[in-house]
């Protein structure tokens, strides 16, 4: 059951769209009647109409007009000798009438004879004035018109002519287009045009999708061993370990593997399933589910092959999303489209009439405090807004009262959106309590998923209808015998069509990922108000799968000082896609609105990242008292300061894959913390531990489970991940192992500023960074961080019974140059 | 309903003024154009006269059907014109094309202070004074 992506999602230009600047009213539009191509009468920023331009430059003369135009269907010739040369055609009106005639100027217009004829051949005028085609013949497109479409140079139109004369069919896009060797073109700040918007990231994109096809398609295992089991919903899964797949590759629920069977047990077989388990806690095995149970070998047990299957539906939902932008002027608002291209003469615009609600909240979610009601107001009165919620701020409540607001305000559906699906769960199912009524939209794939909110989800809501029972039927059938006969899958698939088209139609807030958001299934719907959450973690081609389906009214949340969207193509990322749309509004000059009081860490733990990353601004929701442990006996340094580091000095090691680093001693501390905290009743759910490398947290998993004094099953229910997977989310206690202990090479991962911001505000009541100091100090940030924490006396060594202050010295804090 | 009446937000939106206009930039290939044009234009003209075709219609009426409706004065005319689209100072004209052996007439809207119309209304005020 394939995704059928809708081709009316992929609008092109018409065939009789402006060549140079794609402006395609039909009334706007002349055919070039020699070469076929059409043009506009607008002169952009030159100084005659593009018609003009080409039939000065390309030395043609006769043109046609469109049979949708202001005067249908027309060649223009001369009505009395049909010469078609429009330089030298023109108009003569009746002497009493209110007629006019087409005629060239010589010799026709020139006839004695028309004086008889009560024709005033004296008040002859030419069809082309001031370098453009009379307005009453082919209208000029409006400024706005203009200023939406290409913004196309005399230079450009030079280049495009010299191109046409060797390719006729050369687009505009030639023009740019770079060599198969060349480096890809930076991404910049402004952009003249949606075009110009496009061509610099579609080849991004393209970069990146092709770096990942390369990647997936280069992963295939074989020798696997196989264990089958049946789903819940009668499905047959597969479960086997893949070897370490380090590095770059990281496997995902619902991404697809293709096993085959190339044993003699059974006929060559191949098979592709959606994952269901990834390498975990619980045990490294992978667990997927066949999309069908017809034909699996399951008497077979080895000599299977896994494949990476690559799917190219997120890229080409970028691509067509991009495209849209471009050539559509009712995806976005005049006013968006400008401001995202970072038009700097359009004024900021407010929207000076709307009435504020009185109440500032959402029914069953928490009063907004004071920054949080002032963002909410920002967020109302403007056409674009950007809000930045640092850690802790309460942005997912501030979010989903938006929401709550924009809904009562417009009457019509909003859209609400974020990179990750965990990022989507969590908002969805706050503004699900405010009463509205919520769907969210799954990828296919990712339907067998557990989550938070799957009641709301558009597949579970159809399940539920209550007054469509020929569909239900269908469905249960399909569920108990797995196929159903091609009639009724037809008809299945009908209902369900209908049903979903409804439910969507009658829903109050959609939520989908951005990519979900080029769902074919949204395709026909316009959201006139859209919020992406989490926003900074997209890149800019992601952001607008959502924009483009009509905003109106745009915010984006998000948090620059927070991590950025991952690019795992090295050139695409130089090339700058790995800066947000959130990230460039703020250079451009958009000051976002920001949340400042916080309510998540220990007022002690909050200082050193709201100095660094957010001016001094944040202030504290919360009181040492709320944010400390009671009952839990751990020997902190400074008991009123739940935070130190720990200095080792162990050395880092290349893992097993080659690719990662592991540190054996700060494992062993981590352990020797981890077990501590176990031991004074904390939970194990309460702890999380962040590592940057993917080597250090399989041996970590592993270290703990064998090694710890305690029962293995409480070191498993432990998160080990990496500072990545633990954004937008929070613990009691982290424990942070920084692995890289190497005098000579630089930090890798942790020198990035945004990545420790993220790593320091997850902890609600105590922070604990195991690392060595020498070779952290020589980063800027670091050295600061470590300087912060000697102040503190806080930067300790020593038995974990016995920690002492550690006299270390380390170079001086430079001016950092933010 | 918390909420102000639905369409207010709307009717703002729609109006997002874009308070920046087309600029002409000045270059050397624009420049280039505007000369180029002018020689084309000349050029063309100059070879209509060398050449003297013959006129093949040379004979040209308004068709009785278009001049009842063309007949009407300049007042009538704006009036038509100003009722269809308020905003929009226009008169309505028939175009007079060839395409062939065909007539043809199309109707066309000539804005207001166009020559055109300016001169048909003067020659009407000039026979009322008659
Ligand atoms: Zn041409
Ligand atoms: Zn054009
Ligand atoms: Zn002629």
């Amino acid at each position: 059951e394939e995704e059928e992506e809708g081709g009316f999602f992929l609008k092109e230009l018409p065939e009789y769209a402006c060549r140079y600047c794609g402006i395609h009213d039909p009334s706007t539009v002349v055919l070039c009647n020699i070469c076929c191509k059409w043009f506009c009468n607008g002169r952009g920023n030159t100084s005659g109409s593009h018609i003009i331009n080409h039939l000065v430059r390309a030395k043609h003369k006769e043109v046609s007009l469109h049979k949708d135009g202001l005067v249908r269907d027309t060649v223009l010739e001369c009505y009395s000798c049909a010469v078609k040369n429009v330089f030298v055609l023109g108009f003569i009106p009746a002497k009493a009438e209110s007629v006019v005639v087409l005629l060239c100027r010589q010799p026709c217009a020139a006839q004695s004879s028309l004086r008889d004829m009560n024709w005033d051949p004296e008040q002859w005028k030419p069809l082309i004035n001031d370098r453009a085609l009379l307005p009453w013949l082919v209208r000029i497109p409006t400024e706005a018109e203009q200023l939406r479409a290409r913004q196309i140079t005399a230079q450009q139109i030079n280049k495009l002519e010299e191109l046409w004369k060797e390719n006729s069919n050369a687009t505009f896009d030639d023009l740019q287009r770079p060599g198969v060797d060349e480096e890809p073109q930076q991404v910049c700040l402004r952009y003249e045009d949606g075009f110009q918007y496009q061509n610099i990231f579609g080849p991004l994109v393209k970069l990146e999708a092709d770096y990942d096809k390369k990647l997936k398609e280069s992963q295939t295992q074989d020798k696997i061993e196989v264990r089958w089991d049946v789903g819940l919903n009668k499905k047959i899964c597969a479960y086997f370990t893949l070897a370490k797949t380090d590095g770059d590759m990281r496997l995902m629920h619902g991404d697809e593997l293709r096993l085959r069977y190339l044993g003699d047990l059974h006929k060559p077989w191949s098979g592709v399933g959606h994952v269901i388990k990834i390498p975990d806690n619980f045990g490294e095995e992978v667990g997927i589910e066949l999309k069908t149970n017809v034909g699996v070998p399951t008497e077979c047990k080895d000599k299977f092959v896994v494949d990476f299957v690559w799917k190219s539906t997120s890229f080409d939902r970028m691509q067509a999303a991009l495209r849209k932008f471009a050539v559509d002027d009712s995806s976005v608002s005049p006013y968006i489209y400008h401001r995202l291209l970072g038009h700097v003469e359009v004024d900021e615009l407010i929207f000076r009439h709307i009435h504020l609600p009185k109440q500032l909240s959402a029914p069953n979610l928490p009063t907004l405090n004071n920054s949080q009601q002032y963002a909410l107001k920002h967020a109302l009165q403007r056409p674009l807004s950007l809000i930045q919620g640092p850690p802790g701020t309460g942005k997912t409540v501030t979010s989903a009262t938006i929401v709550y607001q924009l809904v009562k305000q417009t009457g019509g559906a909003v859209l609400v959106c974020a990179p990750s699906n965990t990022a989507v769960d969590q908002l969805t199912e706050k503004i699900h309590k405010t009463g509205l009524k919520v769907v969210r939209l799954c990828a296919k794939s990712r339907e067998a998923i557990d989550s938070p909110v799957s009641f709301l989800a558009l597949h579970n809501q159809i399940r539920n209808l209550e007054d469509n029972g020929e569909l239900q039927k269908l469905q249960q059938l399909k569920e108990e015998t797995g196929e159903l006969s091609s009639n009724d899958e037809k008809r299945y698939r009908m209902l369900k069509k209908q049903a979903e088209k409804s439910l969507l139609e009658a829903a109050d807030v959609i939520c989908c990922t951005c990519v979900g958001a080029g769902d074919p299934r949204l395709a026909r719907l316009k959201f006139h108000s859209i919020l992406i959450d989490e926003s900074m973690q997209a890149t800019e081609p992601e952001c607008m799968v959502p924009v483009v389906l009509g905003a109106k009214q745009l915010i984006l949340v998000g948090d620059h000082c927070q991590l950025g969207p991952v690019v795992m193509c090295k050139k695409a990322s130089r090339a700058g896609l790995s800066q947000s749309l959130f990230e460039r509004l703020v250079v451009l000059g958009i000051r976002p609105f920001r949340l400042t009081v916080q309510y998540r860490m220990h007022p002690q733990l909050a200082q050193f990242p709201s100095n660094f990353f957010y001016e001094g601004s944040l202030q504290n929701g919360v009181v040492d008292a709320d944010r400390t442990m009671k009952g839990v006996n751990f020997p902190w340094p400074q008991p009123d300061k739940p935070q130190f580091f720990y200095v080792t000095s162990g050395q880092e090691e290349i893992a097993g894959s080659g690719t990662s680093y592991l540190n054996r001693t700060e494992a062993s501390c981590v352990e020797k913390l981890v077990t501590r905290f176990l031991n004074s009743c904390v939970k194990p759910e309460q702890i999380g531990v962040i590592t940057p490398y993917e080597g250090q947290r399989a041996y970590l998993v592993q270290y703990m489970q064998y090694q710890g004094p305690l029962n293995q099953k409480l070191y498993q229910r432990i998160e080990v991940a990496s500072v990545d997977a633990f954004q937008g989310r929070e613990k009691d206690l982290i424990i942070m192992s920084c692995v890289r202990s190497n005098e000579h090479q630089g930090i890798g991962f942790l020198s990035d500023p945004r990545r420790l911001n993220v790593a320091l505000t997850r902890a609600r009541y105590g922070i604990i960074i195991v690392g060595n100091p020498k070779v952290l100090s020589k980063q800027g940030l670091w050295n600061h961080l470590l300087h912060h924490f000697k102040d503190k006396k806080v930067l300790v060594e020593g038995p974990l019974n016995n920690l002492k202050e550690s006299m270390m010295q380390f170079s001086k804090p430079k001016r950092l140059m933010n | 309903n918390t909420g102000p009446e639905s369409g207010e937000v709307k009717s703002e939106g729609e109006s997002q003024n874009i308070s920046f206009t087309l600029k002409q930039v000045h270059c050397q290939e624009d420049e280039d154009f505007m000369s180029e044009f002018d020689r084309m234009l000349a050029d063309n003209l100059l070879e209509r006269t060398r050449e003297t075709p013959r006129p093949a219609h040379s004979h040209i009426s308004v068709p009785v059907h278009v001049k009842s409706s063309a007949k009407k004065t300049y007042d009538q005319l704006v009036s038509e014109g100003v009722e269809e689209e308020p905003s929009k100072p226009v008169v309505n004209f028939i175009l007079l094309t060839r395409a062939g052996n065909k007539q043809q007439f199309t109707n066309v809207e000539m804005p207001v202070n166009s020559d055109l119309v300016m001169k048909l209304r003067t020659r009407e005020e000039a026979e009322k004074m008659e």
